[in-house]
């Protein structure tokens, strides 16, 4: 009997342990790729961290911004309307809200007092001056990649802000998340606190990739499901994840979910403008990372990530294909039957069939064209309605708008148009409720803004 | 310097390729029957055809028109639906402040050009996206059927 | 520049004087006999055009104060226009010219004006042409369109302008004929003596016409209701061939030789004043021509701080708008969130203030003895006006002359405002008056042609200043928020007893409700309990409020006619036999003070009784289905209103039917007050299911229709039927009154469907949507 206690014993700590080691494997993002890494000084394709060559000879604030620019500091440290880098932006999560903080150099507010030393611990390991733990909502677990000479350039272009007084709003966390301290032990487990290493085996642009998309983009703290202890899980790398309340999709090789059906155009298109013909346009915070991050990047650079996003392994989902076809230029044909909902077709009919059309092929500009687009083809239409709620506001070339219809809209209205927009236009209806809407504005509320015009 | 076909004619515009069509034929071409209300594509006042589609011409771009043919409220009289739905809301006294009422129009005319005999859902189909906010919709939906009852 | 709190407490004393103005003015108007012998000028000199007579319109105490103009004095045409504020022109060729010097709003009023003179005048409507007269307050007195007042301050004097010019024409054919003027006959404008058979038309007699001695208007006999054969038919609009056809007609419309265009930002939170400003981005904006920051005066009503963009086109102007990065001086600006008035009322609800502003009878005592007792709380948002044309005007500075084009409902008010603004003296003002793309109370304020004339100062040029949507939404007068904590006795024989009502709203002064926020007078006559107590609460309040359609009423009547209805169902009583109970109880101290108040519990029982008649009133109604009534004084016109819906397990309401019923005395224009009464019901039934302003840290966070649901064509009901009780009592006006008693018909009819009692707008909130 007690022999097959400890047999049973034995096999849960085993099978806890491998578990552990599985999700510990989980955290290597570019272990896919196989073959030996080197030390960046040894590979042998020349330095792949750093400004491009055009701006190899600018003074440092200036590559600091091209840097900063790349990691997408900004999106993150705004509050939506509020001056850039002042911090909070509100990540409402499961277990309560964070808040983002004034990074300027204001000494009382910001970080006008980090040394390089504390700013590093900050960037690389998640550890504030006064020793506290950051949560990892500051991705600590990219950024430990970022090579000091990097990090401590976009210290250089933080420092030279104009200093915002603009204290931290305070976390709404319960308990046990609001222990900081507990975040020593989530460290050690998934930070891998070292810095990038180029595969020896792949292209200079392939590391360059890598190393923008790992280190500075961290695509993967959005792209990469997260396991159950809230790391990244990257034995499903980028295979698409819900963060934030916005769904951000599979990016791996797959025809049906990724990026399989998309040409290196396209892509490129995408990433440096935040749209791309026949694909439709970023939103969200993808809208927010082109306008704050990607737009900035140089061509070589937007192709280096196009190498690398190219040799993602693919991974499957329960993502439908998307459909490409138009639908019917009559409002009386299209929606399957079971689909149709009255009240999400007069919805669309007065708020939307203006820009979006009927067959879902924009009459004023591709960037509203449906037709083809990711979000109207997932049958959460988890990003259609946060796009309805929150709309687009995007700054890229000379702008690209949608109103925000979530103040003007009930719950119940959004889901209805929701509803309607992916059953008409993408492969499946949704079956949103009134409640999954409420639920979905939750996560992405944000304070009121301030400061602006408006 | 572009070349636009409004309402039947060759009409020569200076302005920015991104200069929404609304503003080119206020400003530019003193078409000042189309309005602007919202800018946004949410109240249909800056309504007209383009390709023979109603279009919120404060959302296209100008350079985006190419060479379809523009028509505007100035304009829809020459057309055999746009000239019974005017006649139709000058019998059935439709406008209050008159403000939306050429969007109005604009987007009625269209829904007769695609469907001559519109029932009561094709006509909210076709109008949701008009606004009137002195609220003369009973009598936008009665011209509109009396528009499409006149003979051809 | 004033500081800001005692230029935010001018203006409001500003607006509330003109709500005050609007609301009080002689709803009935004043009798003929006071009408003065120089109300009419025949305008010699002008005989080659056929008769031309002139007539004071609106002011009379001011028509009686000009003794200086008289007949034949005055020669040149232009002249004319400035002496006379409206005339009849009869032409050689038949045509008849008649000016409207109120502002087309969307009232109807420049037909109405037309078809009232006509009447009188017997002519042919076909023949007749409606202009707008030019602004000049010293001639015409009052200008502006608002508060239903046009028609009941002008019936009599646009009935004897009538009367005298046809009065001439007889005399001038009586004369030609050698017959006597009795036996002529006037008809279609053409005059005929059926004894010899002789005939003409007005224009052949327009020139003997004006040879004639101008009537005493003493003398005048005006027709009989009965006599009427313009009066009450249908007409369509004067503008509407040019509306639909887009003619240019509106203040957006204006373009000038030469002009340019600018917009205007100013602190999106109220009172922020302009600390700095990206000057050189912005003059490097494409198509920017000037920018420059305005200190105005401080005062809402005029020129709040801001800075302008000058461009070569709208667009331009627009988009380097968007570019501008202004760093506000928040110091004297608001800080007002609406969520934290409306927790605070909450809570104070209850406490009734330690002065009650009415106490008539002695309420505790009834709450002691009556057979029920109940208490409610209800509530409703700030709003915004949003007409659909957004607020633009143009303004030319040349000559010294401010040349203006306003789409305003206030154009004379706003002469000495633009003045001050403009640093000029109001003769330096020529202002004209174009059509008004909707105005609901928002236009009675002036604010962006002060700014246009304050832009136009520093441009040697044309400009024309054009708000976005977001100024429009973000800059309003808006109708205030309030609460209202009720409590309602009803006695054992089941009529209303006592009524307590604890009334939290806004100040912007300290001292008195905030521009549209008190009160208003109509409700008493609704509700007169016997024993009433009313007192109030006001929170500070630093966004501007103003009069929004039917102000006051607009929200009140929702609040009392709700809880008269929670009355009615206490008590066990038929709600109409309730009504009608309070409508004819006599209490004096509620009595209407002013004689020109012309609220008649005849009158008011009429409209309740036909309305429940032609709703069908007391028949059985299917489970889920219910009717509901409610009825209000407002604008002088006496008004009920009924909607029969049903109300599914998703709260999607549908409307089965609206009727409307009014007594606003004889109907000018039969389809031009259907209009109006349909108009405002769709507008009430909008409004009361979606619409709301929300403020936090004194900003307004619905800056466009994307977040604030204007009803649409697939949710408007299809059918409106509006009933008239037409009577020989002075007309009214059509604009406001069918707007207050739509919402508590709607929420009366939830409760009789679901037992649930709708004590807040909009209904959006609660959960309600119109069904599809």
């Amino acid at each position: 009997m007690k022999k097959a206690v400890g047999v049973v014993v034995a096999v849960i700590v085993v099978v806890a342990l491998g578990f552990a080691g599985w999700l510990f494997l989980g955290r290597d993002q570019m272990s896919f790729a196989g073959g030996a890494t080197v030390e960046l000084a040894k590979y042998a394709g020349g330095n792949v961290t750093g400004v491009p060559a055009q701006l190899a000879d600018a003074d440092l604030v200036k590559r600091g911004e091209y840097l900063a620019h790349a990691a997408d500091c900004q999106a993150c440290h705004t509050a939506p309307g509020g001056t850039p880098f002042a911090g909070g932006f509100a990540f409402n999560m499961p277990f309560g809200t964070i808040y983002s903080t004034n990074i300027t150099p204001d000494k009382q507010t910001g970080i006008g007092n980090y040394t390089d030393a504390q700013f590093l611990a900050a960037v690389h390991r998640g550890i504030r001056a006064d020793g506290e733990r950051l949560y990892p909502a500051m991705p600590y677990t990219s950024y430990g990649y970022i090579t000091d000479a990097d990090a401590l350039a976009i210290k250089a272009y933080l420092f030279a802000l104009a200093p915002v007084s603009a204290p931290a709003r305070q976390n709404k966390l319960s308990w046990p998340f609001s222990q900081r301290g507990l975040l020593a032990v989530w460290n050690a487990m998934f930070n891998p606190g070292e810095r990038f290493r180029p595969n020896a085996g792949q292209s200079p642009q392939w590391n360059r990739g890598a190393y923008l998309a790992e280190a500075m983009g961290h695509c993967g703290e959005c792209h990469t499901p997260r396991n159950l202890a809230f790391a990244l899980d990257n034995h499903r790398k980028f295979a698409g994840a819900l963060t934030a309340g916005w769904r951000a999709y599979n990016i791996t090789a797959s025809k049906d979910s990724g990026l399989g059906d998309w040409s290196d155009r396209d892509l490129y298109s995408y990433l440096s403008t935040g749209h791309a013909e026949g694909h439709g346009g970023a939103g969200g915070p993808m809208g927010e990372a082109t306008d704050n991050s990607l737009s900035y990047l140089v061509p070589e650079d937007v192709n280096a990530l196009v190498t690398y996003l190219r040799s993602i392994p693919a991974q499957a989902t329960d993502l439908p294909r998307t459909v490409t076809t138009p639908a019917p230029a009559s409002y009386r044909e299209g929606v399957a039957v079971a689909d149709a909902n009255a009240r999400g077709e007069k919805v669309f009919a007065g708020a939307c069939a203006s820009c979006h059309d009927w067959t879902g092929v924009s009459p004023v500009s591709g960037y509203a064209t449906l037709t083809g687009v990711r979000a109207v083809n997932d049958p959460s239409a988890t990003n259609v309605a946060q796009t309805v709620i929150n709309g687009v506001d995007r700054k890229t070339g000379r702008g690209i708008a949608m109103p925000a219809f979530g103040q003007g809209y009930s719950d119940d209205d959004i889901a209805a148009v929701a509803n309607y927009v992916t059953a008409r236009f993408g492969a499946k209806g949704a079956r949103l409720t009134g409640q999954d809407v409420a639920h979905l504005r939750m996560q992405t509320a944000q304070e009121p803004k301030e400061g602006s015009n408006d | 310097m572009l070349t636009l076909t409004i309402n039947g004619q060759p009409r020569e515009v200076d302005a920015p390729a991104d200069t929404p069509l609304l503003w080119v034929l206020r400003d530019h071409l003193n078409l000042v029957g189309t309005k602007y209300g919202c800018g946004v594509a949410q109240c249909g006042v800056c309504t007209v055809h383009v390709g023979g589609k109603p279009v919120r011409s404060c959302q296209l771009a100008v350079g985006d028109v190419g060479t379809r043919a523009v028509v505007t409220i100035e304009g829809v009289g020459n057309t055999t639906h746009g000239a019974r739905v005017q006649q139709a809301w000058l019998e059935e006294a439709v406008p209050q402040c008159g403000y939306c009422q050429a969007g109005q129009i604009m987007s009625a005319a269209a829904l007769l050009d695609r469907i001559p005999q519109p029932n009561d859902a094709d006509i909210d189909a076709a109008m949701a996206g008009n606004l009137c906010r002195c609220g003369t919709y009973i009598r936008i939906r009665r011209a509109i059927k009396n528009a499409a009852a006149k003979p051809a | 520049m004033t500081d800001i709190q005692s230029g935010f407490s001018q203006s409001d004393a500003y607006l509330s004087a003109l709500i005050d103005e609007l609301r009080s003015s002689p709803t009935a108007p004043k009798p003929p006999v006071t009408m003065h012998r120089r109300t009419f000028f025949k305008l010699t000199g002008a005989g080659a055009a056929g008769l031309v007579l002139g007539f004071y319109l609106g002011n009379e105490a001011r028509a009686a104060e000009t003794p200086n103009v008289d007949a034949g004095s005055r020669g040149a045409a232009g002249e004319e226009n400035r002496v006379m504020n409206a005339f009849i022109r009869i032409a050689p060729d038949n045509t008849i010219t008649i000016y409207s010097k109120c502002p087309e709003i969307g009232q109807g009023i420049k037909t109405s004006f037309g078809v009232i003179i006509a009447e009188e005048l017997d002519a042919d409507w076909s023949h007749v042409a409606m202009e707008q007269a030019e602004i000049n307050p010293k001639v015409y007195g009052s200008q502006g369109a608002g508060g239903s007042t046009s028609i009941p301050r002008a019936w009599n004097q646009l009935r004897q302008a009538g009367a005298g010019a046809k009065a001439m024409l007889v005399a001038a054919a009586a004369r030609q004929w050698d017959v006597d003027p009795s036996e002529i006959t006037a008809r279609d404008s053409i005059l005929s003596h059926a004894a010899s058979g002789r005939s003409a038309t007005y224009g052949a007699l327009a020139a003997t016409a004006a040879t004639m001695p101008v009537p005493d208007p003493k003398a005048l006999k005006l027709k009989n209701r009965s006599e009427y054969r313009l009066i009450g038919k249908r007409y369509r609009g004067v503008d509407d061939p040019k509306v639909v056809t887009g003619q240019p007609l509106f203040g957006i419309d204006v373009q000038l030789p030469g002009m340019v265009y600018a917009s205007y930002t100013k602190c999106p939170a109220a009172g922020g004043k302009v600390a700095s400003f990206n000057l050189d981005e912005i003059k490097g904006q494409p198509g920017v021509l000037d920018a420059f920051a305005i200190d105005g005066t401080g005062v809402m009503v005029e020129v709040m701080p801001g800075v302008a963009i000058i461009a070569k086109d709208t667009w331009s102007a627009l988009q380097a708008k968007r570019k501008l990065k202004v760093e506000w001086d928040l110091s004297e600006a608001s800080r007002d969130s609406s969520s934290r008035f409306s927790a605070r009322a909450r809570q104070l609800a209850t406490d009734f203030p330690a002065r009650a502003d009415v106490n008539i009878g002695d309420v505790d005592k009834s709450f002691g003895e009556a057979a029920k007792v109940i208490e409610a709380y209800y509530e409703y948002p700030f709003a915004a006006h949003a007409p659909l044309e957004p607020m633009n005007a143009t303004a030319h500075w040349h000559d010294g002359v401010m040349e203006m084009w306003v789409p305003t409902q206030q154009p004379d008010r706003g002469l000495p405002l633009v003045a001050k603004a403009a640093g000029i003296s109001q003769d330096q003002i020529v202002m004209h008056q174009t059509r008004v793309g909707g105005g609901f109370g928002r236009r009675l304020v002036n604010d962006y042609a002060c700014e246009a004339a304050a832009i136009a100062r520093k441009v040697a040029a044309p400009v024309k200043l054009q708000w976005t949507r977001e100024d429009d939404f973000g800059h309003d007068f808006y109708r205030p928020a309030g609460y209202h904590q009720f409590k309602g006795a009803v006695d054992k024989g089941g009529r209303l007893d006592a009524w307590q009502e604890h009334f939290i709203t806004f100040t912007a002064d300290g001292k008195k409700e905030a521009s549209g926020a008190n009160l208003t007078d109509n409700l008493r006559y609704s509700i007169k309990a016997p024993n009433l107590r009313r007192g109030k609460t006001m929170f500070p309040l630093r966004i501007p409020t103003g009069a929004w359609r039917a102000p006051g009423d607009n929200a009140q009547v929702f609040a009392a006619q709700s809880f008269m209805h929670e009355l009615s169902f206490a008590a066990g009583r038929d709600h109409v036999e309730f009504l009608l109970d309070a409508v004819n109880r006599d209490v004096p101290e509620l009595a209407p003070k002013d004689q020109s108040v012309n609220f008649s519990p005849r009158r008011a029982a009429d409209v309740i009784r036909l309305c429940a008649e032609k709703a069908g009133w007391g028949r059985a109604l299917p489970k889920g289905s219910g009717l509901g009534l409610a009825w209000c004084y407002s604008h002088a016109g006496h008004v009920a209103q009924s909607v029969e819906l049903s109300v599914d397990a998703d709260k999607q309401i549908r409307i089965d039917r609206i009727v409307v019923v009014l007594d606003v005395g004889p109907i000018i224009d039969m389809a031009g007050s259907e209009a109006q009464a349909q108009g405002a019901s769709t507008d009430a039934l909008s409004t009361a299911m979606g619409l709301k302003i929300n403020i936090e840290n004194g900003r307004i966070l619905e800056r466009n229709y994307n977040a604030y649901p204007i009803l649409r064509m697939p949710f408007a009901p299809t059918t409106i039927e509006a009933h008239f009780i037409q009577s020989d009592h002075s007309p009214t006006g059509m604009g406001e009154p069918a707007f207050p008693a739509l919402a508590p018909a709607l929420g009366n009819a939830i409760f009789s469907a679901t037992g649930e009692r709708v004590r807040r707008l909009p209904l959006r909130d609660l959960g309600y949507s119109l069904a599809v």
